[in-house]
């Protein structure tokens, strides 16, 4: 029997049969697993968030932060805690939310849809790449029961992730497991996107969450391997005692770097552009707009984001030795990509003009988005720029750049989504009194977390530090950045707990509630039956999902 | 096959056993001075002196008989062989290996990629002695006109300038010889001692990679194949030679097998769908 012939007769009866869904091939059940376990991830890495930003709210050692990595017994120092509780937060809001949500979630849940198609190319390689990436959760929660938990931050530098007492390995499968699995999702949805579109639709039909996800997954399959041949090498100097990363025996802890980042530069588009693909649909269908300048957006931002983004890795290394030709032609690289960014940007922007703009919750959290771009942007120049780079770098003025363009703005956008197409998940809105509440307390808590930041980072305040007494005329920030990140918290926890109760008692809504021209809003019920589609799509010469001054 | 007669053997053997004896009296009086060598100060701590440098005005004398200043070798790499022109022992071959070596390496040439600078630290040494050491190494003419012969100008630099830099020597009066490393220091275009090579564990090639190594990265971009090489080999201080970089050529295999996993994904869906409607 064929997968797609499975995914026809696995339809889905009343009542709930766990089975149905751990075995699933359906792109939209594995989707919704994706989201629930990225959201698993979100929700343990943001409490390592909290503990961080408990553990410094003070000068000296509060030990909070040793309760936070479940050492209750506090057998570990509290610096130690604090980079395992570092490592957790950054490896899981990276590798097992942000991307798994994008690329996991969202990709699977919406691309078929999108493209007219009954189920991906290979489903029962989508949900091997699903069990993978459960998997790699599970190995990453195994950081609080073990007793050498990991703690080499989210990149796994050597020489210290070679020497440290801490569990090394658990790193390193975390990321073996995620990469398998992204790289078996990048196949699947490139040979999707490529050969499985309704008939009649050309490229220049589909909608920019396709489009940036095929970006997304082009990054994924030509830059995971290189991590992956990186963090193996590391696991053999650390286990079998060779010496790739080790200086003293012909190798060179630098090339780590250099490896490490030529990927995970590459993944923050694999993170912003699926991120910017979810505002262009919220933006189009909330102004009633076509996208504003589409083809300058494809193919001179997605397309330009993939031509230059092997091309920028090194200016996370520029106080590394380097050529300075080698430095400055970085420079001009990462700034050249804010150009195709700029025309996505602007294309963004664009489409709300003369719109008829409905401010639901998805599209208010795609205002936050857009401040957001426009702050992370703007303070990315200035770390792109290599004579002021070295000030800026490795102090927490790059911790909150990033964590405006790559983090809050990412998240948002996940959460905007979410919001946006519960009703085609489960039929019911989830836009309601407490979303509302939840969404300023996200807001206003982020910004009086990141802000403060970026004032102390200009000032000096290092990085990854977990204590600051050399800096006391910092603590009043760090006072008001743990307010924010408790206020967030907050919000958090409400959001939650609105989006499980909307989909058990949430208002009901219509099959296209916001009044949609793509393909699933328009050609399918609320939530979609399997194989998607009542009857095959097609799509005529002249159809664009943004088809909206007709 | 001749046949030995029991009166040879009756001769031999005593004077066999005679000769044994006398020699094993008679070493004692042959053998020299136990030598108060020490071995550790042949070797360079790179570790720690890696970075270091010699003062930039320290005055040296060439083998033409011009002062000049260790500045004036900035600008580009420098191998410095540290030795004295009387020597009658490693120096010469030192000298002549890295002649040869030089002779090897045919990406780089002296004069135009790097300096070759042979500096004595024997304060005994004279235009002479340089000119007659010079003279013995029978240099190419290429070569002849690149490497440069000196000595200190000051004697008190003689043991400053060199310790800075790690390297010690000494007299040793049983041995009637100056103790001393026998290696190749490789200096960037701004002074820094970059590498230690010692002459028995190199090749050709390790020459020009620590010269490459000791450009420390600066590589104009004309330079793209130096600085590809330079990438390409890492030093291996267990061994004492350049190895091949093998994270990196890992790293590059890895970025072509996401590609080629694509392209098998392609192959297998077109030949899955050809199949099926061919059964429809």
């Amino acid at each position: 029997m064929s997968a797609i012939a499975e995914i026809e007769t696995a339809t889905v009866k009343s009542g709930f049969r766990l089975s149905e869904w751990v075995f699933t091939t359906d792109h939209k059940r594995i989707g919704i697993l994706y989201l629930i376990g990225s959201m698993a991830a979100f929700l343990v890495a943001g409490l390592m968030a909290l503990g961080i930003r408990i553990e410094q709210t003070a000068i000296g050692e509060s030990g909070l932060i040793n309760y936070f990595v479940l050492d209750f017994s506090r057998s570990i120092s509290t610096g130690t805690a604090y980079n395992v509780a570092l490592y957790f937060h950054g490896a899981a809001m990276i590798l097992a939310f942000l991307i798994p949500g994008l690329t996991g979630f969202a990709a699977n849940y919406l691309v078929p849809l999108m493209l007219g198609a009954r189920d991906v190319a290979f489903p029962r390689i989508n949900a091997l790449s699903l069990w993978l990436f459960w998997a790699a959760i599970v190995v990453a929660l195994l950081t609080f029961l073990v007793p050498d938990k990991p703690d080499v931050l989210w990149t796994g530098y050597p020489p210290y992730s070679i020497t440290t007492p801490g569990n090394t390995a658990l790193y390193v499968f975390t990321v073996h497991l995620i990469g398998f699995a992204s790289i078996l999702g990048a196949v699947n949805f490139l040979v999707t996107i490529i050969y499985m579109r309704a008939p009649g639709m050309g490229w220049n039909q589909m909608n920019m969450f396709v489009w940036t996800t095929f970006g997304a997954f082009m990054i994924q399959i030509v830059f995971v391997p290189v991590l992956a041949a990186a963090v193996t090498l590391l696991l053999f100097d650390k286990y079998l005692g060779t010496g790739f990363f080790d200086a003293a025996r012909g190798g060179d802890p630098l090339l780590y770097q250099n490896l490490f980042w030529f990927y995970s530069h590459p993944a923050v588009y694999v993170i912003f552009l699926p991120a910017m693909g979810l505002l262009y649909e919220i933006v189009a269908t909330q102004a009633k707009n076509p996208i504003f300048n589409y083809k300058a957006a494809v193919y001179g931002g997605i397309i330009g984001i993939l031509v230059i983004t092997g091309e920028v890795w090194v200016h996370h290394l520029y106080i590394a030795g380097m050529p300075d030709w080698l430095r400055i032609g970085m420079m001009v690289t990462t700034l050249l990509i804010s150009v195709p960014v700029g025309l996505m940007v602007i294309s963004l922007w664009g489409t709300l003009y003369k719109g008829a703009i409905t401010y639901n919750i998805a599209m208010r959290y795609v205002v936050v988005c857009m401040f957001l771009i426009l702050v992370g942007g703007l303070t990315g120049i200035p770390l792109a720029i290599t004579s002021l780079n070295l000030h800026l770098s490795e102090t927490s003025f790059v911790h909150a750049h990033f964590h405006f363009i790559m983090g809050l703005m990412a998240t948002y956008s996940l959460f905007a989504a979410i919001y946006f197409w519960f009703p085609k998940m489960t039929g019911r809105s989830a836009d309601d009194g407490i979303a509302k509440l939840a969404f300023w307390c996200n807001v206003l808590g982020t910004q009086l977390t990141f802000w403060p930041l970026f004032i102390i980072g200009v000032e000096g305040m290092p990085r990854r530090y977990w204590d600051y007494a050399m800096y006391p005329q910092f603590q009043p920030y760090h006072k008001v950045a743990t307010i924010g990140a408790l206020i967030t918290a907050v919000g958090i926890v409400l959001m939650m707990a609105g989006w499980i109760h909307a989909a058990i008692r949430g208002r009901k809504t219509s099959t296209n509630p916001w009044k949609s021209r793509s393909l699933e809003w328009t050609n399918t019920e609320s939530p979609p039956g399997p194989g998607n589609f009542p009857k095959p799509v097609q799509v005529g010469k002249d159809w664009t999902p943004y088809d909206y001054h007709r | 096959m001749p046949r030995i007669g029991w009166k040879c053997v009756a001769f031999a053997l005593p004077a066999l056993l005679l000769a044994l004896g006398a020699a094993d009296a008679a070493t004692p009086y042959f053998r020299r001075a136990p030598s108060d060598l020490n071995a550790s100060i042949l070797q360079i701590d790179e570790k720690s002196f890696l970075g270091r440098s010699m003062d930039a005005e320290t005055p040296l004398i060439d083998h033409t008989g011009r002062t000049f200043l260790w500045r004036d070798m900035f600008g580009k790499p420098t191998i410095l062989v540290l030795a004295y022109y009387t020597c009658d022992g490693s120096c010469a071959v030192v000298n002549m290996a890295l002649l040869d070596l030089l002779k090897q390496a045919k990406r780089l040439q002296a004069g135009v990629d790097f300096n070759v600078v042979t500096l004595s630290f024997d304060r005994h040494d004279t235009l002479e002695t340089t000119g007659a050491f010079r003279k013995h190494l029978d240099l190419t003419r290429e070569l002849a006109a690149n490497w440069t012969f000196a000595t200190f100008s000051n004697e008190a630099d003689l043991t400053t300038q060199t310790e800075k830099i790690g390297f010690k020597f000494f007299w040793s009066p049983a041995d009637r010889i100056f103790l001393h490393p026998g290696a190749y220091l490789f200096f960037s275009p701004e002074g820094k001692l970059a590498r230690v090579l010692y002459q028995q564990e190199i090749e050709g090639k390790d020459i020009e990679l620590a010269v490459l190594d000791a450009r420390q990265g600066q590589f104009a971009p004309r330079e793209v194949i130096n600085f590809a090489l330079s990438l390409c080999y890492s030093y291996n201080y267990q061994d004492g030679h350049y190895s091949l970089n093998m994270p990196l050529l890992i790293g590059l295999g890895a970025l072509t097998s996401g590609l080629v996993t694509f392209l098998v994904f392609i192959l297998v869906f077109k030949i899955t769908r050809r199949k099926r409607l061919i059964g429809a």
